[in-house]
């Protein structure tokens, strides 16, 4: 072995150890392009009137403005900080600013610069920044093309769910002709899930891009037998969902749970409430193996009072906490009487379609489901399990951020190791095994290390190079089966591979391929499309063989090539 | 079937009915509940079922024909 194999070997074990090492309390938080600014006309404006002006300071900016302001936040009012969406940024801010009470007056910057979507009331869902769902829109993560079904009361599409993909679903429930919600805990479910967002209206969801299949399978009462809550699970299987969500909970079903189980066997993620009886005793299905059960926590993280926990819960998320200011999830739905409101309500209800979004957004960056499991209980934010928490509280930028960078550094190391073992054993010159390695490297790993600021608008460059065309296509490219193959591979490998100056390309990309297939068969991280999820682990194995073998057949081209040229 | 036992409102969701009953077993109630009746002593006549609902305050669930001051 060469000196500088030798060494390169070494940094790539260095490298590994770095890349497997516990990621400690600095979270990685991507710097990638940022969403795009809110239109110059309607936007928000914070207002900051004169110390202890009170309701009448606010009173007098609304009429002034002609739009009803209200305080940034309940413990605002002392500060007298007043922000309102208004239709006309510009207009209204010269108004403002001729108000002899007002001190100083802007637009809302950080929902302009930073990305952050512009739904008003964006402000009062504390829950959304506790999961780091921020991060998910500032990377455009929003689960598009993952199919979610509420399993619950049914889901209309109120005002601010108008903007969200939404089948036409099915009610279980007899004398119920649709799956039309006629009770509101549906539709505040599938709002936290995939309300609309960025559009400038109400609130914001977790994954605005996935698509809601209503099922109802629980009368205006709240109430659901057995029989059509399993029938509800069958359905919502056939038609699709790629998660489930259960904001429900009872005594043990061995119907619900038979359900469940073929739902699991189809790959279907089933995430679950863990009840609200405040004690000890995980309610069902929350408690099943099967399901991802979910714990409720308030502002600051603390377990919320009425929550159950024990043995069953996998996860804690947002659930809300009314004994604290603004503590609820707010959300909009049908208020009883024809129409909507934006309520808040509590429940562990409310923390399981947060876990069931984040699951949703994983599956669309092309994961596949048990990979997102793992990567869900993983990263949430705990040490040991525990019967309050689970794993820890559901924190979706930190999955993102393992699912990204975390699995881009692991590639991007079996990638170059894969090159230089392949190149080694052919006996290459040192040249050409640097080359091909760090070609190898690239497209399985990504540019993960070059700062996101450096990238710019090239963000996505720090994926792994087998997916930046997704960025021009879109993003079935990650999961098309003919990419996640030896396809590619075997036609450079015969074109470009036929060339001594091209053949590290060539050799890095079939290296690269196979190192980025064997990873995605050994963790899940990608699952190809309509490939059954039972064969995704050998398809991809399978390919990264037959890339291994072109990668081999070039290394000893090029050796004989370079032995001839000695000769 | 009837039951007796304390009322309550849980703010759960859009609303959650729960009666203790004097040896500490919780029935969820399921159904129209007189709000003025939250935190007295009832009568509850309806029929037990076996399913799940949004409530999850008790593993017993009870849809409500009436419920009356006991």
């Amino acid at each position: 072995m060469t000196r500088i194999t030798t060494a390169a070997l070494l940094a790539a074990t260095l490298g590994a150890v770095y890349a497997f090492a516990p990621a400690g309390p600095d979270r990685h938080v991507p710097t990638v392009p940022l969403a795009a600014p809110v239109a110059t006309g309607a936007g928000v404006l914070v207002v900051d009137l004169d110390d202890g002006i009170g309701r009448e300071g606010l009173d007098l900016l609304s009429a002034a403005v002609g739009t009803e302001f209200d305080w940034v936040h309940p413990e605002a009012e002392d500060e007298a900080l007043a922000w309102a969406e208004v239709p006309n940024v510009s207009s209204a801010l010269a108004v403002a600013r001729g108000l002899a009470q007002v001190e100083a007056v802007e637009p809302d910057l950080r929902m302009e610069a930073f990305g952050y979507p512009n739904d008003p009331m964006y402000a009062k869902q504390w829950n959304l920044e506790d999961i780091g769902a921020p991060v998910a829109y500032a990377t455009s993560a929003d689960g598009r093309g993952i199919v979610v079904a509420v399993v619950d009361t049914g889901v209309s599409k109120v005002e601010d769910l108008e903007g969200t993909r939404m089948l036409e679903g099915m009610s279980f429930v007899p004398g119920a002709k649709t799956a039309a919600d006629d009770q509101g805990h549906g539709t505040h479910v599938a709002g936290t899930i995939a309300q609309t967002t960025n559009n400038g209206k109400g609130v914001a969801g977790v994954a605005p891009g996935a698509t809601i299949l209503p099922v109802k399978v629980l009368s205006s009462a709240g109430f659901g037998s057995s029989a059509w809550i399993a029938a509800g699970i069958d359905y919502a299987v056939d038609e699709g969902a790629d998660v489930i969500n259960l904001s429900l909970g009872g005594g043990y079903s061995s119907i619900i749970h038979n359900a469940i189980k073929k739902a699991r066997q189809q790959g279907v993620i089933v995430v679950a409430a863990a009840g609200n009886s405040g004690r000890r005793g995980v309610g069902y299905p929350g408690a099943l193996e099967e399901t991802i059960g979910v714990s409720a926590t308030g502002p600051g993280g603390a377990m919320a009072p009425y929550s159950s926990y024990g043995e069953g819960v996998d996860i804690a998320a947002p659930g809300g906490d009314k004994t604290k200011t603004d503590g609820g999830i707010l959300q909009d739905t049908i208020d009883g009487r024809g129409g909507h409101h934006y309520v808040e309500y509590q429940g562990t209800s409310m923390a399981t379609p947060h876990v069931a979004g984040a699951a949703a957004v994983l599956l669309g960056e092309g994961m596949a489901p048990d990979a997102v499991e793992r990567v869900l209980l993983d990263t949430a934010r705990g040490d040991a399990w525990d019967e309050k928490y689970g794993h820890g509280r559901l924190d979706l930028a930190a999955a993102l951020g393992l699912a990204g960078s975390g699995f881009g550094k692991i590639r991007f190391l079996l990638g170059a190791v894969l090159a230089l073992l392949v190149a080694q054993l052919a006996s290459t010159r040192s040249r050409f095994q640097v080359a091909s390695a760090s070609v190898a490297a690239v497209v399985s790993g990504g540019l993960w290390f070059v700062p996101g600021a450096l990238l710019g608008s090239l963000g996505f460059l720090a994926r792994p190079a087998l997916e930046w065309p997704a960025q021009l296509v879109g993003d079935w490219w990650v999961t098309f089966p003919l990419v996640l193959s030896a396809l590619l591979t075997v036609a450079v490998g015969f074109t470009l591979g036929a060339w001594r100056g091209s053949r590290p390309l060539a050799q890095g990309l079939a290296c690269g391929t196979a190192a980025y297939l064997f990873h995605g068969a050994a963790t899940g991280a990608v699952a190809p499309w309509l490939v059954p999820d039972s064969f995704g682990a050998l398809w991809l194995a399978a390919n990264a063989t037959v890339c291994l073998v072109v990668a081999l057949g070039l290394a000893g081209a090029q050796k004989i090539e370079e032995q001839e040229r000695i000769r | 079937m009837k039951w007796t036992g304390k009322l309550a409102h849980h703010d759960l969701g859009t609303g959650a009915w729960v009666l203790t009953l004097s040896g500490g077993d919780r029935l969820a109630l399921y159904g129209d509940v007189p709000r003025e009746l939250d935190g007295k002593q009832v009568v509850v006549e309806g029929d037990e079922m076996e399913g799940m609902g949004i409530g999850m305050v008790a593993d017993r669930m009870v849809q409500v024909r009436s419920v009356k001051s006991a």
